[in-house]
């Protein structure tokens, strides 16, 4: 077996500064051609939402099931995907620094989703006399909802900006034209890199950082519950908003897997990513698939030993009648062959690899967010009564599966295309390898002979 | 700028011998105090031994059970005992893997008290039964005669998984414990110098039997990791596959139990350790860092753990069905449940979880133990609170509604399990040295520093 | 033909309406069954073994006392006993078989198998399986009256009822050997036996003819706690309530 040299970058500061930000200046030929097709893709998502709101209207659930499913998709992945920094940081690691930044650049993505949940408040109806978290608290969900999603999308780009403030500076230093035009409007502190300035830093990182993780548990509970669960009678699932969280968890290391892959193809960063990251992201890989598993079973069990009729008919719509093709997609995508293929050393200690893996995760996620949400909007259509009755009639019959039509697919592919346009856009401003991160690596790893041989060393800082 | 090769001086042979000497110390040197508190440990024990055994003569009567709170007490300490044994392959297998450095003093107790509190455990079924001299009919044990146990049933799921965690767990002790047992018996004379010669399996430290141990270690921590879930999520299906027993039947039942079991079995951790630190004066080794770092671990693991619990309650009330709301109702707002709760609450996370945010108060050996033993009372009512309100107020037939008052048999026997464990515990150390020494000289050999500007950065070696 | 009796199907028949609570079946399951005697004692201690009790719920508190006409206030009486699911959740939580169901629809209780893990009980919605807490004692003067075709249960083990089982195969066995089949109401559990109005019905569903097959197609008809999805063999009959007004369902 190959020996995987851990990486150390032999390059001087001034020079790591200097080329990270050239790359990020200049950009590849093929960039601007990405951004084009991006761009035409949300288009056609645009096209796509029109052709349906035109058609269908606001005042029926049915027909957004799909988009709804896309608004689901963007908060498991690149919404949930800062996390991977965050909690990386908290936890010191040195391998997380080349890509730290590229999952908390994600964070301009809210813009996107949160643009999506304007429609969304249109259908959501009230909480009073229905079932629901929130227990028929005046404004709820609608207030409620709408101000964890907005908060959450600020805090997403406030995250991103702190993360990113020193470098910014920096770029400014080096930028000119319009980027010195933007940079010298947007970097508002005067910064200078002084010792207490960094020890603020480095504080309001951990305080944003915590404050984004538990808003991000918050929003995805909300909206598991608020846009599925409330909407099926007789669903009672604690554990539903878990899955959604964990299947999050599992969506963010994987999208940052994926985003760091193009970055080390055809961003040109190739000297500051490296085997080391890919190897590490794909050892968590591996339990969270095993738990995306876990979670999935414990709520299935339950369901499934307790018999009840409400909680059968509930699986037979969800995974075993109506949607069993998304379902088995999903398992299969986000469980089983990412397991297969990530518990073998040999792969994760490749690029390629773990790359693979992360793209059918985020395949897996797609069609388990699709099943659980298409489906809920079509049975909270179906039954009437559903969401105007404290006790609605449990569900009885199994509904029958909405296929997407051309709509639905374009605002699919619009979703996913204008979350990767706005990516774009904001690689060509911020810097999307870390460089202060990557600066600061550099000082806590040192080679050292030690007897014989030589070996690395790590500084721990408390 | 040139650094040394390596800037801090590796162990000698006189550090060596400190650290043999002070590790061994609670093996060869027994201050008067240890077999005073052993004789009172065992004493309380004994007592335990003889409620338990006044209810086997007498019958189940003898205790507060009744129709329909079937379950209560000695189920309560079961999953207790169960969550507190969580912690050993928490800490041990978790952060071996994840290359944690200030795991290594904490490793062996926390897979003790795992050992000890599963055997303890597994006593409690035996309490429960209505006839446990037939305990055996739950394992294939008939199948000469064609009768089988129900594989259906959680309670034949529940051996299976306890059995093959407890097998692991020793499996897993005595790998690591093999190198220790060559420095005992290197120290010992005649029969005790034999049986250490037994159980070191002819040790003699070269490169080869180092690479096995290290492969073998390595190899069972991650192994050992879905034992480790598997078993409270099978504790907890015990309850969750209930369907007919409101509070139970919830699909976060798993989960929530998984992390509890670690949020309580950390923090019996460290309030060992702690106790350890006073009784054998393990001043040098278990650092105000070492409880720090758990302190961290605890918050994080306590809010999510906090997460799972605000789930399961809020859907609980979600439906607002009515013998859902008399369930919680009882749980929370009625005399002395209302009691327990608050306690529970506050004990459980309100008030450590606060207090963990404080570096003084994680880095305070005095108020890490009280805060590890306060989550522990919580635990411990938490599972009570789980078990008894939800059968207490099963289903909407309310004319069987009941309550739960323990007698004094079940209070002595929970009494003479906590100290059963204790007394095992601190006879292990007198037996086998309770921080693994070898674990302790590679991190001492591993240990750097490297020079940033003026600073000096505690460091380590990785040879990856 | 003969072993039409063996793919019965039995049922009972629960008419609230004609129940008086009177206990009479309460009673007379306790000699048939040799279920323990319930002293004051073991009704303070919550453990009260009855194979059939009668629940007694009172219905119109509020409204008397808003309206302080006492007269308001009604009694109901439910008889309950074991439902004999056909989806029974005691069952498959039995770690030794010691309960399972046969093909006549009757729920069985193995007692030499059971180790008391009191599982089944936890299943249980309608709380019918009883845990033998003590050794159970007679009186001197009731030492012969015990029933020589039941076992006594010893301590530590479950129990519940049987639909008299031992009845069923007695009357099974004399007709088999008369050379016909057993006819509708031959065979009486003790509680439907002892019932003086006629509340209690007992007999094959599938015998269309059968006197329990006609009352359950009543369409006061309903099953307890319906929605637990446990298929019970034991059929309610609602209440007939001459004062019954139209109330809305979510009250």
């Amino acid at each position: 077996m190959s020996r995987v040299e851990p990486q150390i970058i032999t390059k001087s500061n001034q020079e790591v500064t200097r080329e990270i930000l050239a790359i990020t200046h200049t950009m590849g030929p093929g960039y601007k051609k990405a951004v084009v097709f991006f761009g035409l893709l949300l288009l056609l998502g645009i096209i796509g939402f029109i052709i349906r709101a035109v058609d269908a209207g606001f005042n029926d659930f049915r027909p957004w099931g799909y988009f709804m499913a896309g608004y689901a998709f963007l908060l498991t992945t690149a919404s949930t995907a800062p996390l991977f920094s965050i909690s990386q940081r908290m936890v010191h690691s040195h391998w997380r620094r080349p890509m730290a930044r590229a999952s908390e650049m994600f964070g301009v993505v809210g813009v996107l989703s949160t643009l999506m949940f304007i429609p969304m408040i249109a259908l959501l109806p009230s909480s009073a006399g229905r079932r629901s978290i929130w227990f028929e608290w005046p404004g709820t969900p609608l207030y409620s909802d709408t101000l964890a999603v907005v908060f959450l999308a600020v805090l997403g780009i406030v995250l991103l900006y702190v993360a990113a403030l020193p470098d910014l500076a920096v770029s400014r230093l080096h930028a000119t034209g319009t980027r010195r035009k933007i940079l010298d409007r947007i970097v508002i502190v005067n910064w200078k890199g002084t010792e207490r300035q960094w020890a603020v830093h480095r504080a309001s990182l951990r305080v944003l950082g915590a404050l984004y993780f538990l808003f991000l548990v918050l929003v995805h509970t909300i909206i598991a519950s608020d846009f599925a669960e409330a909407l099926v009678p007789g669903w009672k699932d604690a554990i539903f908003p878990a899955f959604h969280v964990l299947s999050g968890f599992q969506s963010a290391v994987a999208s940052t897997v994926v985003a760091l892959f193009l970055l080390y193809k055809f961003g040109g960063y190739k000297d500051y990513i490296a085997v080391d990251q890919f190897w590490a992201a794909s050892k968590l890989l591996l339990p969270l698939c095993l738990l995306w598993m876990y979670f999935w079973f414990s709520g299935f069990i339950v369901y499934w030993y307790g018999r009840q009729p409400v909680e059968q008919t509930i699986l037979r719509t969800f995974m075993f009648e109506a949607y069993l093709v998304p379902f088995l997609l999903g398992v299969m995508l986000s469980f089983v062959v990412p397991f297969l293929i990530v518990m073998w050393n040999f792969v994760r200690k490749t690029i390629l690899g773990p790359t693979i893996v992360a793209t059918l995760i985020l395949f897996g996620a797609l069609f388990d967010r699709i099943r659980i949400y298409v489906a809920s909007f079509s049975i909270a259509d179906m039954r009437p009564d559903g969401l105007t009755s404290l006790e609605p009639e449990a569900l009885s019959a199994v509904p029958r599966a909405v296929l997407p039509g051309a709509p639905d697919v374009m605002m699919i592919l619009g979703t996913i295309g204008g979350a990767i346009f706005l990516y774009l856009l904001a690689i060509k401003l911020i810097p999307p390898v870390s460089i202060w991160e990557i600066k600061e690596g550099m000082l806590y790893r040192r080679r050292r002979k030690y007897l014989k041989t030589e070996i690395m060393v790590m500084g721990k800082p408390e | 700028m040139h650094e040394p090769a390596v800037l801090r001086r590796h162990t000698t042979p006189e550090i060596d011998r400190r650290i043999n000497d002070d590790l061994t110390s609670s093996m060869f040197k027994t201050p008067s105090r240890y077999w005073m508190l052993v004789g009172f440990l065992a004493l309380v024990t004994a007592m335990g031994a003889g409620a338990a055994g006044y209810m086997f003569v007498n019958g189940l009567g003898v205790t507060g059970l009744n129709r329909p709170v079937m379950w209560a007490f000695f189920i309560t300490n079961f999953v207790f005992w169960i969550g507190i044994s969580h912690a050993g392959v928490m800490l041990s297998a978790i952060l071996r893997l994840s290359q944690a450095e200030w795991r290594r003093p904490a490793t062996r107790a926390a897979e003790v008290v795992t050992i000890f509190s599963l055997l303890l455990a597994l006593t409690m079924p035996l309490m429960h039964m209505g006839r446990p001299w037939r305990f055996l009919w739950i394992f294939p044990w008939d199948f000469a005669r064609s009768i089988w146990p129900n594989v259906r049933s959680p309670l034949v799921w529940d051996p299976a998984a306890i059995g093959t965690y407890l097998t692991s767990s020793i499996l897993f002790v005595y790998v690591a414990l093999i190198p220790d047992l060559a420095v005992a018996r290197d120290r010992t004379k005649g029969i005790v110098k034999a049986g250490y010669s037994l159980l070191a399996m002819g040790w003699r430290g070269y490169p080869m039997q180092w690479r096995l141990q290290m492969i073998a270690g390595i190899l069972l921590s991650a192994l050992i990791l879905p034992v480790f879930v598997s078993v409270h999520s099978i504790v907890s299906w015990d309850f969750a596959v209930t369907q007919s027993v409101e509070g139970f039947h919830s699909t976060i039942f798993a989960p929530y139990f998984v992390i509890g079991a670690v949020h309580s079995g950390v923090s019996a951790v460290v309030t060992a350790l702690i106790i350890f630190r006073y009784i054998f004066h393990w001043e040098r080794y278990i650092l105000p860092k070492t409880i720090d770092n758990l302190g961290r671990l605890l918050l994080v693991v306590a809010t999510a753990w906090f997460f799972f619990l605000a789930l399961e309650i809020l859907f609980g009330l979600y439906a607002r069905e009515n013998s859902e709301l008399a369930l919680r109702t009882l749980q929370i707002f009625r005399w002395p449940y209302s009691l327990l709760f608050l306690i529970f609450i506050i004990a459980a996370y309100g008030f450590p979880a606060p207090m963990w945010l404080f570096k003084g108060v994680r880095r305070s050996f005095f108020w890490m133990a009280i805060t590890t033993i306060s989550v522990n009372i919580g635990m411990w009512l938490e599972r009570f609170l789980i078990i008894v309100p939800s059968l207490a107020r099963k289903q909407a037939l309310s004319f069987n509604w009941s309550t739960y008052h323990p007698s004094v048999i079940e209070i002595l026997i929970i009494i003479g399990g906590f100290s059963f464990v204790a007394m095992l515990v601190l006879l292990f150390a007198k037996v086998f040295p309770l921080i693994p020494i070898y674990d302790i000289k590679e991190g001492e050999i591993l240990k750097d520093e490297i020079i940033i500007g003026k600073k000096r950065i505690p460091a380590v070696m990785r040879e990856e | 033909m003969t072993t039409q009796a063996h793919h019965a199907k039995w049922t009972m028949v629960v008419d609230s309406d004609r129940c008086t609570g009177c206990q009479a079946c309460v009673v007379a399951c306790q000699a048939e069954n040799n279920v323990p005697i319930n002293t004051a004692d073991i009704y303070r201690q919550k453990r009260v073994m009855e194979w059939i009790r009668i629940e007694r719920y009172w219905e119109g508190i509020e409204e008397a006392e808003a309206t302080g006409d006492p007269s308001k206030v009604k009694a109901r009486f439910l008889p309950v006993l074991c439902q004999h699911c056909e989806n029974a959740p005691c069952e498959p939580v039995c770690p030794v078989f010691a309960t399972y169901h046969n093909n006549e629809g009757l729920n069985i209780q193995v007692y030499n198998r059971c180790v008391g893990t009191r599982f089944c009980a936890n299943n249980c919605p309608y709380n019918v399986r009883m845990f033998n807490f003590w050794e159970p004692v007679w009186p001197e003067s009731l030492q012969n009256q015990l029933n020589p075709d039941v076992t006594v249960r010893s301590r530590g083990i479950m129990e519940k009822c049987t639909y008299c089982v031992q009845r069923i195969r007695r009357t099974e066995l004399t007709a088999k050997k008369e050379g016909r089949l057993p006819a509708d109401g031959e065979m009486q559990p003790a509680c439907v036996q002892a019932c003086p109005t006629d509340a209690l019905v007992f007999g094959d569903i599938k015998d269309p003819e059968s006197k329990v097959s006609r009352k359950a197609a009543n369409e006061r008809r309903y099953r307890l706690l319906e929605v637990q999805g446990t298929e019970p063999n034991l059929v309610y009959l609602k209440k007939v309530d001459p004062h019954y007004v139209e109330r809305e369902h979510n009250e």
